[in-house]
């Protein structure tokens, strides 16, 4: 069976993509009761951050130093070459229990430099197919594919957004992210208009982070609020303009514990399993797994 | 799948009893909010026994001890009751089973005690637990978009928002009282006493609503 794929794109910084991303896919793949699926991470972000998260400096280094990266798959591209995925894929982690593996893509620095490129500018409209190209080789391998996509319009989002099925949103409760939410639906538009209506992914769903401590009375107001204001913003996108967003249970807290798996380059599973985020993750992927299995994939809303 | 009642329970006699329970536990179950508030808790007392009983049936193949196997019997209703959809997709990926209602009625609770013998036959007491344990959350929810939006509230707080502060101050007390807690709700609002104070945060947060919802 051809996997899912999921991207996870908000055009606002700091929303948790690549915590949402590392993640849900370690739920994915490694749970005990809801994981044993075959799932890759695709790093797109040349910050790589889930690359860095998930396999640490060293071997980091060591595959940017052979750029066995997502940036070879655009130069071999430019090349007119074919690209051997599986020799780029790098194993994370596996579960002897549910038979699930979780596999990364690292990203690299260098696609920054993509954008130069003549060949790869917007208005070509192969430089968009080369991921999903790429992906065809594979995708038979695997039951999910995520994409952590940087927080710009690129060549990599816009590549994101042809070999996706469909879109997350990561959003965290304030105004710029619910602005974010709004560039997105315009971007979404606009290129579909571009290369036609269900040739790319599907704004699907938003997954709502960093919720603060009950304990604090003023943030869960402004929490409250927050998703007020969210609910009328989502309800408008889909009576003005056609986009039916979900919005994914449950709200993952605001903690520490996210940036203690990130310093110790773990994913939250493997750091504590029965930490309350963790269970949060969980709790989530099951959501979102659920959601995809009554949406058929490449169905786009727009108006 | 097949769930065989003979092979777990033992007896053809025992089976007869189990369904008779069964059929008792689902029938007190389904005429619940039909009865009397004041019989009640004898129906419930009774309901218990019952259920009790027949869960005592269901765990005697099973070699869990009976504390044991209540303490999950336990969990495991809740766990149903609070997420039917989640534990479903849980417990039919467990048991990798293509289409679990299609075996097994899970609307009913001896259907759910079934399943329940199922894994912990197959999975043990541990993995029953922290399949109960997983987060508490709503099933997808019944509305369109995954969260709960009050229409009317917000209707109130794009109008309000519109309105200059003195203007709303005036008008504030002709509101009708419950559009106005609603509203204050969902903007993180408190119900606390209703002062000047108050109703100016109220008037300062529908602005801040309808000029951050505006598309």
């Amino acid at each position: 069976m051809s996997a899912q794929i999921l991207s996870f794109l908000n055009f606002k910084g700091g929303v948790a993509k690549t915590t949402d991303t590392v993640n849900i896919a370690a739920a994915m793949a490694l749970h005990p009761q809801i994981g044993g699926k075959r799932v890759l991470i695709v790093d797109l972000d040349p910050q790589c951050n889930s690359t860095l998260w998930l396999v640490g400096r060293e071997v980091y280094r060591w595959v940017q130093e052979r750029d066995q990266t997502v940036h070879e798959i655009f130069r071999r591209s430019l090349n007119k070459l074919k690209p051997d995925l599986t020799s780029l894929i790098h194993p994370v982690d596996k579960s002897e229990l549910s038979g699930g593996r979780l596999d990364i893509l690292p990203g690299s620095f260098s696609c920054l430099k993509l954008e130069e490129d003549p060949k790869m500018l917007d208005d070509n409209n192969l430089a968009h197919l080369v991921l999903t190209k790429a992906l065809e080789t594979i995708k038979n391998q695997y039951d999910y594919i995520l994409l952590d996509c940087p927080p710009s319009w690129s060549v990599l989002t816009r590549n994101a957004l042809r070999a996706a099925h469909h879109v997350l949103i990561p959003y965290t409760p304030d105004y710029l992210a619910l602005e974010g939410i709004l560039w997105m639906r315009q971007l979404h538009e606009e290129f579909s208009q571009r290369v036609g209506i269900g040739n790319i992914a599907r704004l699907t769903g938003i997954i709502v982070n960093r919720v603060r401590n009950a304990a604090n009375h003023q943030y869960v107001n402004a929490h409250q609020q927050a998703i007020s204001e969210l609910g009328q913003v989502i309800e408008q996108l889909h009576q003005k303009h056609g986009y039916r967003l979900h919005v994914f249970q449950p709200h993952i807290s605001e903690t520490s514990a996210v940036a203690e798996a990130i310093n110790y380059q773990e994913h939250l599973l493997h750091k504590d399993m029965n930490h309350p985020v963790t269970r949060q993750f969980s709790a989530l992927t099951q959501d979102i797994m659920m959601h995809l299995r009554i949406l058929n994939p490449r169905v786009v809303e727009a108006a | 799948m097949a769930v065989r009642h003979k092979e777990m329970t033992g007896s053809v006699k025992l089976q007869k009893l189990i369904a008779q329970l069964r059929e008792a536990a689902d029938t007190l179950e389904a005429d619940e909010p039909m009865l009397d508030a004041s019989k009640m808790s004898a129906i419930n007392a009774e309901l218990e026994v019952l259920m009790t009983k027949l869960s005592y049936s269901e765990r005697e193949a099973l070699l869990v001890s009976k504390t044991d196997y209540l303490k999950a019997r336990s969990q495991w209703l809740d766990a149903w009751n609070l997420n039917t959809a989640r534990m479903e997709v849980s417990v039919a990926h467990i048991l990798e089973v293509s289409d679990l209602t299609a075996e097994i009625d899970t609307n009913t609770i001896s259907g759910r005690l079934h399943l329940l013998t199922l894994m912990l036959s197959r999975k043990g007491l541990a993995s029953v637990l922290e399949l109960c344990k997983l987060q508490p959350l709503p099933a997808l929810a019944p509305q369109d978009y995954g969260i709960a939006i009050d229409h009317q509230a917000n209707q109130a707080l794009l109008l309000w928002g519109q309105m200059e502060q003195d203007e709303f101050l005036q008008k504030v007390t002709t509101f009708d009282q419950q559009t106005i807690k609603r509203s204050a709700k969902a903007v993180g609002m408190p119900s606390a006493r209703w002062n000047k104070n108050s109703r100016r945060e109220l008037h300062r947060r529908a602005v801040r609503f309808a000029r951050n919802t505006t598309i």
